[in-house]
């Protein structure tokens, strides 16, 4: 009977402990409800893109496979794969029908990085981005860079749904 | 039974909290030969590891005598970085690696070296940390290194990296920034060791020597082949001196500055000041860091010079 209660005890305070532990640990953060990409399909949203320089192979980047990304386009958080073959200085890269875009708030996160030899002199370099609802531009913005950083940022739309629209 | 109980229980949380330091000492450890590389390693590895550099501040790496305290450091090191391209004298990071049996990562892999005509040998210069964008070769190698000793962490010591990265990008630009405040004409940068190459290539110094170091001492303090200190290499430094009307020479932290204030005094020009070079500074200094000894270095130079 003493051990069982020795037993008992022994286990309550291990148990006590271990719980302890494991919920110091995992202090996670409670996930916030994230809108769900909500199907946009009547509608055709697109992206534009025009750098003011050559983009190139930049010798400051991390490239642990042998592939280097030189413009880096996230839509919501997502990465999405941009053809940079035929990027020139003043060109538009037109990117048809916008993945992950959900009804309201969108954030698009671009970086790209300017040519370093010229950067005493050229200091100033930039990248146009515009989102077009059909033929519409409905978020516009130029991400500027300077004394050697990346061209980097975000540009924040909200789309709206007609229902939104009624309510206001 | 109440003493028993509060036994077991203080032996329980005893068992609880060695286990919890033992996770805290089983940090992976890094050992880098130089100062500057144990600064690369540490910029990515953050507190997840221990990283410790063999060479002290301001010690040369080409005439380094490893010491026993050096043998049990890598015996207990996860991983070994040394610079390579010979600049470890006799290399005695990669003996120490070896005989430990430790892997060992070269920071330098997959870089252009610069040749130096010595002689008629070519020699690879190994001072590559000197450009900025070789720099950037030592972090991503470092990087991976990290990420293959400790695979849990790679989210981690991408997004460092990527960080540091781009700091390394923006001191790239201040550099040019600066070194465009000095007429190209009075560019001219005599050091005592020939371990500005790099730097001068980037940077456009010594337009009359390609673009290179001027220095009487060459590319390796000790006794290598191109190394050394020779009679024909003083007078060229004085010629060099004398002919372009240099305004400065520096010293460096790491090498015997006696050649080059003799020279200066032959010359009649001012010593510009200390220059890091081989080896960072000494905590608490400027120069700790890489970031802090090329933005000192550049400071130093611009001012002596412009």
């Amino acid at each position: 009977m003493r051990f069982l209660l020795v037993l008992l005890v022994w286990g309550i305070i291990i148990g006590g402990v271990y719980l302890y532990t494991v919920k110091r640990d995992s202090r996670t953060v409670a996930a916030v409800p994230v809108a769900e990409a909500v199907s946009l399909d009547a509608k055709h949203f697109s992206l534009e893109i025009t750098p003011t320089f050559n983009l190139e192979k930049d010798p400051f980047a991390l490239v642990l496979d042998d592939q280097q990304t030189l413009l880096e386009v996230r839509i919501n958080g997502k990465n999405l794969q941009v053809d940079t073959q035929q990027a020139q200085a003043g060109q538009v890269m037109q990117i048809e029908h916008l993945a992950n875009l959900v009804h309201g708030p969108n954030e698009i996160f671009i970086q790209a990085a300017p040519p370093t030899a010229a950067s005493a002199s050229a200091s100033e370099y930039g990248v146009r981005i515009k989102v077009m609802e059909d033929s519409l531009p409905i978020a516009e913005t130029t991400l500027w860079s300077n004394a050697g950083s990346l061209v980097s940022g975000s540009l924040h739309f909200t789309i709206t749904t007609t229902e939104d629209t009624d309510e206001h | 039974m109440f003493m028993r109980l509060v036994l077991i229980a203080l032996f329980s949380i005893t068992i609880c909290v060695v286990s919890d330091a033992t996770a805290e000492n089983a940090k992976k450890r890094i050992i880098a030969s130089t100062t500057q590389i144990a600064d690369f390693a540490r910029q990515i590895a953050g507190d997840r590891m221990e990283v410790r550099s063999i060479l002290a501040p301001g010690a040369d790496p080409h005439t380094y005598q490893p010491t026993p305290d050096d043998v049990q450091l890598v015996l207990e090191a996860d991983l070994c970085l040394e610079n390579g391209l010979h600049l470890e004298g006799k290399n005695w990071m990669g003996t120490l690696a070896k005989d430990a049996g430790k892997p060992l990562v070269t920071a330098t892999d997959g870089i252009s070296p610069l040749t130096i005509d010595s002689k008629g040998e070519k020699v690879a210069d190994p001072h590559a940390w000197f450009s900025l964008k070789n720099a950037a070769v030592y972090v991503n190698n470092i990087t991976r290194a990290c990420i293959q000793l400790d695979p849990a962490a790679e989210e981690e010591f991408k997004a460092r990296a990527v960080l540091y990265l781009q700091q390394l990008r923006v001191l790239d630009a201040w550099i040019k920034n600066q070194v465009n405040r000095i007429p190209i004409n009075r560019r001219i940068l005599v050091t005592t060791h020939d371990a500005f190459n790099y730097f001068c290539t980037e940077y456009k110094f010594n337009a009359n020597n390609n673009y290179l170091s001027i220095a009487p001492v060459g590319w390796s303090t000790g006794a290598e082949v191109g190394g050394g200190m020779t009679p024909e290499r003083r007078r060229m430094v004085v010629d060099s001196i004398s002919s372009s009307g240099a305004p400065a020479i520096f010293v460096e932290t790491s090498v015997n500055p006696k050649q080059i204030r003799e020279i200066a005094k032959e010359t009649n020009v001012r010593i510009g000041g200390e220059l890091y070079s081989d080896s960072m500074g000494e905590e608490n200094t400027a120069g700790e860091t890489y970031i802090g000894m090329m933005r000192e270095n550049v400071l130093l130079i611009v001012n002596a010079l412009q």
